[in-house]
């Protein structure tokens, strides 16, 4: 992992095209802005993995018995 | 590959299936937790109705239970973004079709289903995204099934 120190409303820089400046610090957080082509999705970290975490479980889950799943869905 | 039209799978779930070239969903972005696979097929089973598989074609054979969340949920409603638009291909909402993706744990009755992040198809166009709602109003898991047919399954 690169790491770096950054003062307010100093920016970094990733390939040509995404910049990221810290906007702000206050109490525990960090306010970032992240300006980046349209096609480059962003995520809060917990979001993503909650989704990936669903994923991984309906990859693994089974419906229910055709008679079980009726009642359910009466 | 068996011909040019069509390419046989071997599924965890199904055993060997063909599968037609016009049937082959491309993600471009792949999926959260599955970021390697790219293709993909619909399959519909009739026991399993409303409920449908969508199932990998690339390694390894995965198969999510998916489902049309609107079947359960007809409230349910969210906008896409102009770049998820784009990456699908199209400007008609209507060309798309939406799916959620649907987790069943030990109690069948406490399934829920992921609002917050519906994957979207364009058939014809043969492309899928799995897109993350901004808003913050939709649940990663609501209930599939109602209380009542909660208590149902719970007291049988």
């Amino acid at each position: 992992m690169l790491v770096f120190t950054r003062k307010k409303e100093e920016s970094l820089i990733i390939g040509n095209e995404i910049e990221v400046v810290i906007l702000g610090i206050a109490g525990g957080g960090v306010k970032v802005g992240i300006t980046a082509p349209r096609h480059i999705s962003i995520h809060r970290k917990e979001v993503y993995d909650a989704i990936k975490r669903e994923n991984l479980a309906a990859s693994e889950s089974q419906i229910p018995p055709a008679d079980v799943l009726k009642t359910l869905l009466k | 590959m068996t011909d040019a039209k069509s390419s046989r799978v071997r599924t965890a779930k199904f055993g060997e299936i063909d599968v037609p070239e016009d049937k082959v969903i491309h993600f471009s972005e792949g999926i959260p937790g599955f970021a390697g696979i790219r293709n993909f097929t619909i399959l519909e089973l009739a026991d399993l109705r409303p409920f449908l598989y969508l199932q990998s074609l690339d390694d390894p054979p995965i198969a999510l239970l998916i489902v049309n969340p609107f079947l359960l949920h007809p409230a349910y409603e969210f906008q896409v973004g102009d770049a998820d638009m784009r990456d699908l291909q199209t400007e008609m909402p209507e060309e798309i079709a939406v799916y959620t993706v649907v987790t069943v744990p030990e109690n069948h009755s406490e399934a829920t289903m992921n609002l917050m992040a519906p994957i979207l198809i364009h058939e014809k166009k043969h492309c899928g995204k799995q897109v993350i709602l901004l808003e913050g109003r939709h649940p990663v898991k609501h209930p599939i099934f109602g209380p009542a047919a909660r208590d149902r399954a719970g007291s049988q």
